[in-house]
């Protein structure tokens, strides 16, 4: 017994020495460029700092600030509902895409293509054609609705209430492409033995897709999944160029938040303080995931 | 785990060590740097400028260096929409620029501008040529830039689409609802065929400029004149005399494009539009004739009364060659950096008979009418302080006029809420200024 | 259908007739939908490539026109031209190609470490590292450039490879796809007398093409059309990449929509090489495979 610990205690070191020699080189980079920085900007959450001068101790007056604060309690809102929109229509359409793109297809190549190609265009490109897409009255939604007989259909991404979803679609559009890759990737790590066990059994296409693809497919769903939130609610650069946050407020977001206050407004301290509660939002989407998936992620 | 906070810990110190002493040294920086030089030995300067203006004052510089052979500068420059976090970003990181372009008010509270009343009055700079504006530029009493263009705002009218009309040109003594009929005559066609009484870029000062015309301010504590400004707005699209506002937000419509497209009867912009259309010409882009006239006013305000945005150019405090920093400074805002900006069509900030000369020209180049802006009364878009722009016309004036113009609040209940956020997010953090 | 197995496809297509013919209006259906998201997908891009041969004028205007009345090539001519794009090109690959391998390298590693080998802090540690990605990139900046003020790295590429080098994405990655690798495959190796790195390398490495492939796809592309870091970072233009030179057709009152959009065009290319090329590994990552049947 008093043997076998101490052999679990060695096997520990060497396991630890192994561990950060593999570690090291990427561990030299994270900590250098971007824990310190991260931990420095939450001093600075607790500063009154502008970028220049004196660094001024504030405390907690920062988040007590953005406790009545009207501009970050909307654009709070707002990321919210558009994670919980874009998210699982991102990933679940990812999906589709990638098993149909998997393989037994001709043009294989061209297609995925097409599918990424969103990812790489230009933003300001994007913006351009959504733009013209949703045009309210010359736009070839709105054409199509109003021979369909409606009337009064929505401005889209000129009405406040339906700006968000417009918003959405467009990242949803933008961002399959890259969750497909992910996907795509999974798929071919799949062992073919799975498949033909399967078969072997008896199953159809659609009993494989639940027994094997999808049990297969868990530790990159949840992968997607982690990354999916994070990336939504750091969405900007869509926002920026498609909508400004406008019309009113209602595609203001954290992030565009933050980067007006620190940007725009100068307030560096302030909007450090509005970055880690946006942390801490993450932070606990993704530990309820990381509690979910001992459930269903199959290692 | 625990070695591994500590490590954290001891380079999180360095860190801050590292971020103090660097701030340190630039605070040294400025207390080196009273001692005046006047010598001939060779100094190299670095200026941030507008990317719009790189050329102007690459041209000055050719000019300014004849003079000053010692004086050597690069300029370097950024995308517009990014260049004050970009310059803002290189200055806190230390890195120097002696000299810099933009409003002031984005820059006032980095501290780091040097206020230039000492050199103004060593180099006996004419001060008057900068007229009523030059109040603008002072902050607690000393001036912190000077000016080199104002960005007044202007009408801009299509001549050949009056002429087709046979409607008279726009007189240089309307009132806004004068405009609204104007343009109400002009407006005819649709689809292809549609041409617009008038044009009005997408920004919030295009609707509350006539407040400001009658000397309101965005800042005050009533903003009930702006009640009649933004319904101006909302009447003129009503009438179809512009562009819908969500037509124009949804295409990322252009003055510029707009206006050189030939159906749009009248553009309300600023003076940089004349370097433009001039270019539009020399390209032979333009089939039709224009001139210029002041801008609408509202009943009871004095003809030719616009709004102006100065774009000056600001000293930083620890440039280690003030003095000759100054003297650049001091050509392109002063008199020979005016002649020319004017006779490129900008309108200067400095003025006196000779810019004047500049700005008219020989009388070959359009547009006819300049004249008219040597003589305007302007008021500032808004108060040089920081934050009014990009907290109170960029955001709370944006969003909410908006709303009005969308139709999807009333102007009473805009214009409330407006005065209200006004109140709760500016006031609140820079005091009843 | 067979969607998974590839072999398979080629025999489907000599099956006798009725069923054939079951399949085939399937086939259509499904060529169809893939055709028509695909449509879907490529449209904007069909926009930018027409909007890059228009007039100034003839861009923004209803009903679209997706192909111009005439062909202004001078616009590629104008963007090539006017501005250095061949230093951009330069530099922009010089990033993305440094920083891309030095991405793979470090965070495979990393990557391994988490997924295979048990230490006490690997969880809490690994942890640490997907709660720094949940920070948004803005509040890090300004931290980031004093650092590198220090570093004396500011105005040189070097800055932004290094950032762009350590991402915890990358690490995040290829742990999940090192953990779906049975652990017998490893304990098969060290009883063959491997040590940790020849499993990493001779092991892990061959079956994680697909990972790869998508890291390689990933990081490219982002450091090719990364705007915010050059913007920050670089200040000399000869150092400026594609995303900060293509800015010159924007200026404080005018956009040269018509030169932009031939500049983006002339800016994309690279990226959908990169993409097609780093595809192929997705089919043969599987072909390659230790673990046959």
């Amino acid at each position: 017994m008093k043997q076998k610990r101490r052999s679990s205690s060695t096997t520990i070191r060497r396991n630890r020495l192994v561990a950060y020699t593999f570690l090291l080189p990427n561990i030299i980079g994270f900590l250098l460029f971007i824990l310190i920085p991260v931990i420095a900007s939450f001093f600075m959450s607790f500063t009154s700092w502008n970028g220049f001068g004196v660094i001024e101790f504030v405390g907690i007056e920062n988040y007590k600030n953005l406790l009545h604060d009207a501009n970050f309690r909307i654009s709070f809102i707002n990321s919210i509902l558009f994670t919980l929109i874009s998210v699982p229509v991102t990933l679940f359409l990812s999906i589709l895409i990638a098993i149909a793109l998997n393989r037994g297809i001709r043009f294989v190549k061209v297609f995925r293509t097409a599918v990424f190609l969103p990812y790489v265009t230009a933003t300001i490109a994007v913006a351009a054609v959504w733009q013209l897409i949703f045009n309210p009255t010359m736009g070839p939604i709105n054409g199509t609705l109003m021979k369909l007989g409606i009337d009064a259909p929505p401005g889209w991404l000129s009405s406040p209430s339906w700006a968000l979803v417009s918003v959405s679609v467009v990242y949803i559009w933008h961002s399959v492409g890259y969750y497909m890759i992910l996907f795509l990737a999974g798929l071919q790590n799949i062992p073919d033995h799975l498949y033909e066990a399967a078969e072997l059994d008896g199953a159809g296409p659609i009993a494989k897709f639940f027994n094997v693809t999808l049990p297969s497919l868990s530790p990159v769903i949840f992968f997607t999944m982690i990354i999916g939130v994070i990336n939504s609610f750091k969405v900007f650069d869509l926002i920026y160029v498609l909508t400004g946050g406008g019309p009113g407020r209602s595609t203001h977001v954290l992030v565009y938040d933050i980067y007006n206050t620190a940007f725009k407004q100068f307030e560096y301290g302030y909007a450090s303080a509005m970055a880690y509660v946006l942390f801490l939002l993450i932070l606990i989407f993704s530990f309820i995931q990381f509690k979910g998936q001992k459930k269903w992620v199959n290692y | 785990m625990k070695r591994l906070f500590s490590l954290i810990a001891i380079l999180l110190v360095c860190f801050s060590l590292l971020v103090a002493c660097s701030s340190g040294g630039t605070e040294k920086g400025s207390s080196e740097a009273e001692k005046p030089k006047d010598t001939n030995e060779k100094v190299s300067l670095k200026m941030a400028v507008f990317p719009a203006d790189e050329e102007v004052f690459k041209t000055g510089y050719e000019n300014f260096k004849k003079d000053h052979p010692n004086i050597e500068i690069t300029f370097e420059t950024f995308p517009q929409q990014q260049y004050y976090e970009k310059i803002r970003m290189q200055l806190s990181g230390g890195e120097g620029y002696d000299l810099f372009t933009g409003q002031m008010d984005n820059m006032i509270d980095t501290g780091i501008l040097e206020p230039l009343d000492s050199y103004i009055k060593e180099s006996e700079v004419d001060v008057a040529g900068y007229g009523t504006m030059y109040d603008s530029f002072k902050a607690d009493g000393k001036v912190l830039s000077l000016p080199y263009r104002k960005s007044n705002w202007m009408l801009y009218y299509n001549k050949t689409l009056f002429d087709e009309k046979g409607v008279d040109y726009p007189s240089d003594d309307m009132t806004w609802d004068d405009f609204r009929e104007l343009a109400k005559k002009m407006t005819s066609g649709s689809g292809e065929s549609k041409v617009y009484g008038a044009y009005l870029q997408q920004w919030p000062q295009t609707w509350y400029m006539s407040a400001v015309q009658d000397g309101a301010s965005i800042i005050d504590k009533d903003l009930t004149p702006f009640k009649d400004a933004l319904q101006i707005r909302i009447d003129l699209e009503k009438d179809g005399s512009i562009m819908k506002w969500s037509e124009q937000v949804t295409t990322g419509a252009h003055y510029n494009a707009a206006f050189q497209k030939g159906n749009i009867a009248m553009n309300l912009i600023g003076d940089w539009h004349v370097a433009q259309l001039r270019q539009a010409e020399t390209e032979g882009k333009l089939n039709f004739d224009w001139d210029v006239v002041p801008i609408p006013h509202p009943e009871g305000v004095a003809k030719n009364t616009s709004l102006a945005l100065p774009v000056s150019i600001m000293m930083n405090k620890n440039t280690k060659h003030p003095q000759e920093a100054f003297k650049f400074l001091q050509y392109m805002t002063g008199k020979d950096g005016a002649e020319l900006l004017a006779s490129q069509g900008y309108l200067t900030g400095y003025m006196d008979e000779d810019v004047e000369k500049a700005y008219l020209g020989d009388g070959t180049q359009k547009p006819e009418n300049l004249h008219y802006f040597l003589e305007t009364k302007e008021y500032p878009e808004y108060p040089m302080l920081p934050g009014v722009k990009n907290i109170v016309a960029e955001q709370i004036f944006k969003q909410e006029g908006e709303l009005a113009l969308l139709g999807q609040k009333s102007v009473d209940d805009a214009i409330k809420e407006i005065t209200k956020r006004v109140k709760d997010e500016w006031a609140s953090k820079y005091g009843d200024k | 259908m067979n969607i998974a197995t590839g072999t398979k496809t080629e025999a489907a297509i000599y099956t006798p007739a009725p069923k054939a013919r079951k399949i085939s209006i399937k086939q259509i259906l499904k060529y169809l939908a893939i055709i028509i998201v695909s449509l879907m997908m490529v449209l904007p891009f069909v926009w930018m490539l027409s909007a890059s041969l228009k007039a100034e004028s003839e861009i923004f205007g209803f009903p679209i026109k997706w192909i111009p009345e005439t062909l202004h090539w001078s616009n590629y001519k104008d963007v090539w031209t006017k501005v250095p794009f061949h230093i951009y090109y330069l530099n922009t690959l010089k990033i993305a190609v440094i920083t891309t391998i030095l991405v793979i390298i470090n965070s495979s590693l990393a990557g391994y470490a988490f997924a295979k080998i048990k230490f006490p802090e690997s969880n809490r540690l690994f942890f640490i590292y997907i709660a720094t990605m949940m920070i948004p990139y803005q509040v890090m900046m300004i931290p980031q450039f004093m650092l590198m003020k220090e570093l004396g790295l500011v105005n040189s590429h070097w800055s932004l490879i290094l950032l762009g080098a350590f991402n915890p994405f990358g690490v995040f990655l290829f742990r999940q796809f090192f953990i779906s690798i049975p652990d017998e495959l490893l304990e098969a190796a060290r009883i063959d007398g491997l040590n940790e790195f020849g499993i990493y390398w001779r092991i892990i490495l061959p079956l994680s093409k697909p990972a790869i492939a998508t890291l390689v796809i990933f990081s490219f592309m982002h450091s090719w059309n990364d705007f915010l870091g050059p913007l920050i970072y670089l200040t000399s233009d000869h150092l400026y990449t594609l995303q900060l030179g293509i800015q010159h057709f924007i200026t404080e009152y005018n956009t040269e929509y018509a030169l932009l959009m031939a500049a983006a065009v002339s800016a994309i290319v690279p990226t959908i090489i990169v993409y097609f090329l780093a595809q192929d590994h997705f089919i043969k990552g599987v072909a390659n495979t230790g673990i046959k049947g």
